[in-house]
């Protein structure tokens, strides 16, 4: 009995043994050193999915090295991309907070109240933002605003307008568009119907700036949803002060399928898209109507994206699935020249910017990584530049400080 | 990896071939009640050694000595005077024993130490399963789920106080991958008035949870594990009345009995309870805006109260020749709930409120040798009705202070103005049958059906019907049918249970809204799949004592209605979309010693889920859809360990660790931790106790109890800048009781302080929970 016990208690031992001996999976830093540029001239924005969560991370340079959000990056907690002089800026729940940026740190500086609900926020110049309320519970549409002087943290005006078009069975109205020129701001908005969709017309309401009166507001039908789904997708370009504006007419959103995507143009001195004007750009891409965005690259050009039908297939595809083709627009005569780059993936995105006769395009490609190329406009070359490493998917690029 | 090599361990382990002796000696006996009749779960021990075991279900025992001696055998059980007789065993000669036991109406804690009761032995089975007995609580004022976040592999994350939200998770799974039974009865769709962050104590007599592996008798797609909660299964008549008041104006009753009359066979059971809260607790350091600024600045909740009622009849006749157990019953509850905060603490509401109530008949049948003899049939069927009313009409913007800081009639105060009445019918069908093959082997049918249909209206100012959600009701059936063959093997030493489900998911929605690629299409859809999912459970005792244990079960969670054809508005269809999968693998141990009259038990184990196609939102904008995505491993590792000293001391002390891991090789944080998600926590419970302290058959005691969760983050682990990562914080929190019994049990008074050192806690990220709070309980309890 006495060797069978020492036996038993051996085994059980092993047994015990092995069970406790957890596989501990050792956390690999898959990337070795990343050298980011110094400094935060640039600033992007990349995030991970499920869960998601974005990173701001900065660098001194688009054009050679690494961003890495491995480690490094402040984390954004919501969808606002309000990026100046090296301020963040956040607008919601009827507060607007202002952070300063120092070494992979968002500190508050300072928060201020707002009327409304604070959904759409614009800027006006450097110096101004205005915040935008929503409306859901038709057919009320008095849209209340905020003018704040971010230097100071004050407001400057605040208020509310008046808007047309929803009627009493109708859900809601979405701004679309907000853009300063010669004394008047012009609103561009969708109004939703009781279902998903969009009506399908273009709202365009101008407003004397900064006085915030004399609103007049007109429509059109021969596209609808002028300006675009989301306010950190600019969707307007100024030549020779006149305003052209994209409209989204993509599945993604709003829904209008029996309109084409276009460019409307707000001429010098008018407050109407003008009748004799009319960029079809659905008929010279054989339909189609996925356009999102327009970035104004100067001398009448801009660059859109437009997603490849055959590729978007399912809903997971506007965000998982690389469908985007990068396009130069000549707006004067309505022309398009595809540009050499490797498709890039999630709608929800603005990963152009324009300056100095460059253009910054950070493509997210599951295939060939995350690069910032460089288009310059004048030669039309495009060069591979910053590579940012550890995230899923880049939506956002711009200036941060000087 | 580790788990195979412990199950091959465990392997080589089960085919040694264990000789008996031929020094041998059988000890058996009858153990019987004054009426006669066997008395099961009897702990049966030889002082001064480690033999023992517990009584049969018909009151017989056995036990075998290997060497010669003088003995004292000790019998002992809750509710009866324990026994002892001395005796002398020699070889070859067999002893037998026969006990009378008498009634004793001692109060609990004593039995639970000596005792092997049903809970203990739920323990020894194959499965990976936390018995809680709810009897040592019954003086307390926790509710159920409190009792659950007190026990290793469970972590519950509340927003508030009594009635808040919360978030169950075991061993990293959480939300939907768990379900909750009462009596075996699945609860998902009761509704939030008989939710376990209300139900007192009082109302259960033990919890049953099962970790990963959950036995053919729960019929659910429970992919991370399920808790079961049986109500006192006491035959004899009892009376259970309680109240208690306490700090945030909270009143909590309870009301449980029996009465049943052994001729007739007549039974009645009844229970209700009714709670009131105001949860005006303090929240430190909330901002307010004041003259253009916001500065920070404690006030009281003020839209936060909780109220809920629930009582339940049934009557019954009791061992008649056609059913041993034959009841008909009727529950009705209702709660009525206001809504403090959005997802942060500084999006605050003054009238947002919610209200429902549930109504459900019952019939209950039970019967051995039912048509055959060793087939034992239960029936379990109702049809019931829930419903839930959200009201948010308010067009005013609320501050910490209580005050209206704006008014904007453009939205109410989480959205768009909404009167949303939201009604679920539903019935199921549960039955089971047992058959006993032989005194080893056993054969287990379980085929559960939960079908209904729900339907959601905003009534808001009679709006516009044609674009709402669920204004047509859609359905959804679930059948899941389970066999498993149980068998004792090796006198006993060793039980194995190998089991076979099939789940059967049926949906249906007349307006799913499809996105085909060329614009969204709206149609009737319905969609009927089934799935096959197995495992086993087997543990070994190596010794009375001690044993080894081992489970593993590929689980399945089914898609709700709304993941797979969205809600005809703004979440879309996604038919392609399948159930949520996982293999899931346990191993542990278990060792009990008891000596003199002290009892020590320490149990371990460790586990493996390796998790796939988790259903996850994508959002966005008008529309948003469900789809699989996700690949997750998790390992961990759950520990426990309790001791007692006659009914004067009780200790237990339990710990949990987990390793969540993205496993995803298409995700750009491959490999990271599994964010917002406790991984470490642990839990210390001690228990002094004295009978007989200023009079006969009284008793006070003292419990402290703490619990700690370590901090982690709210977002991956490995990206961002490290110090500007949020977390949630390390919580320690320490709660007391004092309490004293007279009359054996009979009246009951307790004091208890919760979160006593006022430690500002959080499970959510910037949700504070309540900080100190007191409460006096009374409680009488006849029998």
């Amino acid at each position: 009995m006495k060797g069978l016990n020492k036996t038993t208690c051996l085994s059980v031992m092993m047994a015990l043994c092995s069970m406790f001996v957890m596989s501990c999976s050792d956390s690999d830093d898959d990337n070795p050193t990343v050298e980011t540029p110094d400094g935060d001239e640039f600033v992007l924005v990349g995030s991970v999915t499920n869960p998601a969560a974005s990173y701001l991370l900065a660098t001194g340079s688009l054009t050679t090295g690494s961003a890495s959000a491995i480690g490094k990056g402040a984390e954004l907690a919501t969808a606002s991309r309000l990026f100046k002089d090296g301020n963040y800026y956040v607008a919601t729940g009827g507060k607007l907070s202002k952070y300063d940026y120092e070494n992979n740190l968002l500190v508050l500086e300072k928060e201020i109240p707002l009327t409304g609900n604070s959904l759409y926020s614009y800027w006006i110049d450097d110096k101004t933002l205005i915040v935008w309320d929503g409306v859901a519970s038709a057919p009320k549409s008095d849209l209340t605003y905020n003018i704040v002087n971010v230097d100071a943290m004050t407001i400057t005006k605040t208020g509310s307008i008046s808007l047309t078009g929803l009627a009493s069975a109708d859900k809601a109205i979405y701004m679309s568009s907000c853009v300063l020129r010669g004394g008047k701001l012009y609103v561009a908005y969708a109004v939703y119907n009781s279902e998903w969709t969009s009506k399908s017309s273009s709202y365009l309401a101008a407003i004397d700036y900064p006085a915030m009166t004399n609103v007049s507001i007109s429509t059109d039908t021969r596209s609808a949803y002028a300006g675009s789904f989301s306010n950190v997708i600019p969707s307007t370009a100024i030549v020779n002060n006149d305003i052209y504006m994209i409209t989204n007419t993509g599945d993604r959103w709003a829904v209008t399928p029996d309109k084409p995507s276009a460019v409307y143009k707000i001429k010098n001195g008018e407050n109407v898209f003008a009748t004799d004007y009319f960029f079809d750009l659905s008929n010279i891409s054989d339909g189609n109507r996925e356009f999102y965005g327009l970035w104004d690259l100067g001398n009448g050009k801009a660059i859109t994206r437009m997603g490849k039908k055959e590729l978007l297939l399912t809903f997971e595809d506007y965000f998982n699935t690389d469908v985007f083709e990068y396009y130069v627009l000549d707006l004067v005569n309505k022309t398009k020249t595809k540009l050499a780059l490797p498709l890039d993936k999630i709608v929800h995105s603005s990963p152009v910017f324009v300056e100095n006769g460059k253009a910054y395009i950070a493509i997210s490609s599951g295939t060939e990584g995350h690069f910032v190329w460089t288009y310059d406009i004048a030669s039309g070359s495009l060069t591979k530049g910053l590579e940012v490493k550890g995230v899923d998917n880049v939506n956002w690029i711009s200036r941060f400080d000087d | 990896m580790h788990a195979r090599r412990f199950l091959v361990s465990l392997f080589f382990l089960l085919i040694f071939v264990f000789e008996v002796s031929a020094q041998s000696i059988k000890i058996s006996g009858q153990i019987n009640g004054e009426d006669g009749s066997g008395l099961p779960g009897v702990s049966v021990i030889l002082n001064k050694t480690s033999i023992g075991t517990v009584s049969k279900s018909d009151g017989s025992f056995d036990l075998t000595l290997t060497k010669e001696g003088s003995f004292t055998i000790s019998v002992s059980s809750v509710g009866y005077i324990s026994q002892s007789k001395e005796f002398h065993a020699k070889s070859g000669r067999e002893v037998k024993f026969n006990f009378i036991l008498k009634s004793d109406s001692r109060n609990m804690d004593e039995a639970l130490i000596l005792g092997k009761t049903e809970t203990q032995q739920i323990r020894e089975t194959g499965f990976n399963v936390n018995a809680i007995d709810i009897k040592r609580f019954a003086n307390s004022n926790r509710d159920i789920n409190q009792v659950l976040n007190a026990t290793s592999g469970i972590r519950i994350r509340e927003n508030g106080g009594l009635g808040s939200d919360f978030n169950f998770s075991m061993n990293g799974l959480s939300g939907r991958q768990v379900k909750f039974f009462i009596d075996g009865i699945p609860m998902e769709n009761f509704g939030g008035a008989m939710s376990l962050n209300n139900i007192p104590v009082n109302l259960a007599e033990r919890i049953e949870v099962y970790k990963g592996v959950v036995p053919v008798e729960l019929g659910a797609d429970a992919l991370g594990g399920a808790v079961n909660i049986v109500t006192a299964q006491n035959t004899k008549k009892y009376l259970d009345a309680s109240y208690s008041y306490g700090s945030f104006n909270t009143h909590r009753a309870s009301l449980n009995g029996s009465f049943s009359d052994e001729k007739t066979g007549f039974v009645v059971n009844a229970s209700g309870f009714y709670n009131y809260a105001d949860n005006n607790y303090l929240m430190k350091g909330v901002e307010v805006g004041q003259n253009g600024a916001f500065i920070k600045k404690n006030f009281r909740r003020f839209n936060d109260g909780f109220h809920s009622a629930m009582g339940q009849v049934e009557v019954g006749l009791r061992n008649k020749k056609w059913a041993d157990l034959l009841m008909i019953g009727l529950l009705y509850s209702d709660q009525y709930k206001e809504r403090q905060t959005g997802v942060d603490q500084d999006m605050v509401y003054g009238q947002v409120h919610s209200y429902g109530h549930f109504v459900m008949p019952t019939i209950k049948y039970k019967k051995e040798n039912f048509l055959t003899k060793g087939l034992t049939a239960t029936l379990f069927a109702t049809y019931a009705k829930n419903n839930t009313t959200t009201v948010d009409t308010s067009a005013s913007r609320y501050a910490w202070d209580g005050k209206v800081t704006s008014v904007n009639p453009n939205f109410g105060e989480q959205g768009a103005f909404s009167f949303y009445k939201y009604t679920n019918k539903f019935a199921i069908i549960r039955t089971n049958f047992t058959y006993q093959l032989n005194a080893n082997h056993a054969l287990g049918l379980n085929y559960n059906l939960n079908s209904g249909q729900r339907e959601g209206i905003n009534s808001y100012k009679n709006a516009d019907q044609s674009g709402n959600a669920l204004d047509i009701p859609n359905k959804l059936g679930k059948g899941i049918l389970g066999l498993s063959w149980q068998s004792n093997l090796l006198n006993d030493r060793l039980t194995s249970s190998v089991f076979g489900k099939h789940y059967r998911l049926h949906t249906f929605i007349r307006q799913a809204v499809f996105y085909n690629g060329s614009g969204y299409v709206k149609e009737e859809a319905k969609d009927t799949q089934h799935y096959f999912g197995y495992g086993a459970a087997t543990r070994f005792k190596l010794l009375e004592s001690v044993g080894l244990k081992a489970s593993f079960e590929h689980a399945y969670r089914l898609p709700e209605v709304e993941e797979l054809f969205g809600d005809g508005v703004t979440v879309l269809a996604n038919p392609k979309l399948k159930p949520e999968e996982s293999d899931n693998i346990n191993a542990g141990a278990y060792f009990t010693k008891s000596f003199d009259q002290h009892k020590l038990t320490i149990e371990a184990s460790a586990f493996s889920r390796s998790a796939k196609d988790f259903i996850n939102a994508v959002p966005g904008g008008t529309f948003s859809s469900y789809t699989n995505i996700g690949k997750v491993k998790i390992t961990g590792i759950d520990g426990e360990v309790k001791y007692s000293f006659k009914n004067l001391v009780f200790a237990n002390f339990n710990a949990s660790y987990t390793d969540a891991a993205n496993v995803d090789k298409q995700s750009a944080v491959y490999k990271d931790r599994i964010p917002n998600q406790p991984w470490l926590y642990a839990n210390a419970d001690l228990g002094l106790g004295k009978n007989d302290v200023f009079q006969k058959s009284d008793r006070l005691q003292f419990n402290w109890f703490t619990q700690y969760v370590h901090w982690f983050y709210l977002t991956w682990p490995s990206r961002g800048y490290e110090p500007g990562k949020s977390r949630i914080p390390s919580q320690l929190i320490h709660n007391a009781t004092v309490s004293y019994s007279m009359q054996n049990g009979k009246y009951n008074i307790s004091v208890e302080s919760r979160n006593m050192f006022d430690e500002l806690a959080y499970d959510n990220f910037r949700l504070q929970k309540p900080g100190r709070s007191f409460n006096v309980k009374l409680r009488y309890f006849l029998r």
